[in-house]
């Protein structure tokens, strides 16, 4: 054992001399100069959906960097947390409990509506005004700061799934029911409808975008006039299929995303600059693949069979700092995605759960 | 109408699926496989890999594995016909209650035109049940006369697909209208 001591002692002298270059130039080991990140530059990814608590009834749920927060208490059969916007300090989220449609203030409850078809499926704040758009006694209305506004008479149901308000004006993106399994693509600005479809098959507008003068809106059409169900409503594991085409408008002009030979739809659109991101899917029936367009270009984020998984899509899509962040949704695992890359699964190994909505701030 | 079917299969294992058609999903279990189908269309779509494979090989190269294994999707499809028939019985208990109130037959058309509309717009079995009694209410307290499984289904969204059963209830009750409409009209043709 001494004579082990001894050639250990022996060893780790012979090391430190060969480490220097002369006897009196020793070599200190230069660490990394650690810089301590500034906790204000790292974004916090906000994501809003839902979950199954361990009683399996759904709960909506705001997950802040992979956190949950639980904003319902699943007593109800139907419970999502639609949107979310971040606000200063404020944490906004629209979605809906049982038969209400709620809008959630840091984890406070508003009722907006406990009426028969209504939902609140987008949320934005504009100073201090909150917007949230969504539907209230089967119409299309725009909630200002808890005051509904129906964009629509009736009596056909109507829906606004996406607000944006940009100065002093408020668009919504969304749809008109017009009868016989037909629904029409529509803007509101302020109120006045601009039909974005002729009536003729299922379409529906599903998010809308202002940058500077430019509208932007993703909406879809079926190919097919006789289609019962708006393209992504039919039944789970349908077949065939709706095929539909994605698209998106810039100012009233449409360009097509797809070329409509498979169910394509747009969920969600932002721009940054001069590029467009669309977040969505396009399903063939054997393989549904989420997607996210970048200025018309598509790129595959998350693939699977439609037998097996159902729908996989992209839900949402958000810039912040030239950074894009995406939501995806396959089977019961949720992911973010920041630029094309797999950041993280929410609740992963918990039984998952659903994503709708993402900001970064 | 379930979300996911699942047919468990006896004595079989994982290796005899190397000579036949491979479901979307299969897993080794106690008792032999379980193979898992998101929903009945593709369960419906593997009988038909299996029965096809049946055929061109001929009765003399019958495959025992496909043999036990289509047995046990009878059952599951037999389950899923179950489901159909208590959606059928109640759509027809709706539009018994709305034609078996007194007034005016176009009336009476007009509310079960709007309970078709109105049920194509919920979102869940609650959203559904204040959808016919709202639809509804013109004829009185919605009293169905006996027992429905129906309401076990609808309610039931984790292991059942409510947009299935939706589509599925409306379907009913556009059959049964359009079927009433076409008899009344031929009635008044006959007497003519």
């Amino acid at each position: 054992m001494k004579n082990l001591k001894l050639m250990f002692a022996i060893s780790f002298l012979a090391l430190i001399t060969s480490c220097s270059k002369s006897n009196d130039e020793m070599i200190v080991p230069t660490l990394p100069v650690v810089v301590k990140p500034d906790p204000a530059k790292i974004a916090a990814v906000y994501v809003a959906g839902w979950q199954y608590n361990t009683k399996l009834a759904p709960v909506a749920t705001l997950w802040k960097n992979g956190a949950a927060t639980e904003l319902t208490d699943g007593t109800t059969n139907l419970a999502r947390a639609n949107s979310v916007y971040v606000s200063g300090n404020d944490v906004y989220v629209a979605g809906k409990d049982g038969l209400k449609s709620v809008l959630w203030k840091n984890g406070v409850a508003a009722v907006l509506s406990d009426k028969l078809y209504s939902g609140a499926y987008s949320v934005f704040v504009s100073g201090t005004d909150v917007y949230v758009a969504g539907s209230d006694d089967g119409l299309a209305v725009i909630w200002k700061n808890g005051v509904a506004s129906k964009l629509t008479g009736g009596p056909n149901f109507s829906t606004a799934y996406s607000v944006y308000v940009s100065g002093n004006d408020v668009y919504a993106a969304g749809y008109e029911y017009m009868g016989d399994h037909k629904s029409v693509a529509t803007l509101w600005k302020n109120g006045v409808a601009t039909r974005l479809s002729d009536g003729t098959k299922q379409s529906v507008a599903r998010s809308v975008f202002v940058n500077g003068a430019d509208v932007y809106v993703v909406s879809d059409e079926n190919i097919n006039p006789e289609d019962r169900y708006a393209a992504g409503n039919e039944s789970l594991g349908a077949m065939p299929v709706p095929k539909s085409v994605a698209k998106i408008w810039k100012n009233g002009v449409v360009d097509n995303l797809t070329d409509g030979t498979k169910q394509a739809v747009g969920n969600s659109v932002f721009v940054n600059g001069s590029d467009i991101y669309v977040a969505g899917y396009e399903n063939d029936g054997t393989t549904c693949t989420a997607r996210l367009w970048k200025n018309k270009t598509a790129s595959a984020l998350v693939s699977g069979s439609y037998a097996t998984a159902g729908m996989v899509t992209a839900s949402a899509v958000f810039v912040n700092n030239n950074d894009v962040y995406v939501v995806t949704n396959q089977g019961g695992s949720a992911k973010t995605w920041k630029n094309l890359i797999f950041d993280e699964e929410i609740n992963a190994g918990k039984g998952g759960a659903t994503a709708l909505s993402i900001f970064v701030k | 109408m379930r979300i996911e079917i699942e047919v468990p299969v006896s004595g079989i294992n994982i290796a005899d699926f190397n000579q036949i058609a491979v479901p979307a999903f299969l897993e080794e279990s106690e008792e032999g496989v379980k193979l898992s189908f998101l929903g009945i269309e593709a369960l419906k779509s593997y009988q038909t890999a299996l029965l096809t494979a049946d055929e061109e090989t001929g009765f003399e190269e019958r495959n025992e594995t496909r043999a036990k294994i289509k047995k046990e999707l009878k059952k599951a499809i037999s389950e899923h016909l179950s489901i159909m028939d208590s959606i059928r019985t109640y759509a027809e208990a709706l539009f018994t209650f709305v034609y078996d109130r007194e007034g005016h037959r176009e009336d009476k058309k007009q509310i079960l035109n709007n309970l078709i509309e109105n049920i194509t717009f919920t979102e869940n079995g609650l959203e559904l049940e204040e959808a016919v009694k709202e639809s509804t209410y013109e004829l009185g307290p919605l009293v169905l006369s006996y027992k429905l499984t129906f309401k076990n289904y609808s309610f039931n969204t984790l292991d059942f697909d409510f947009q299935a059963i939706k589509g599925q209830l409306v379907a009913d009750l556009e059959n049964l209208r359009d079927a009433f409409i076409a008899n009344t009209k031929k009635s008044k043709t006959d007497i003519k």
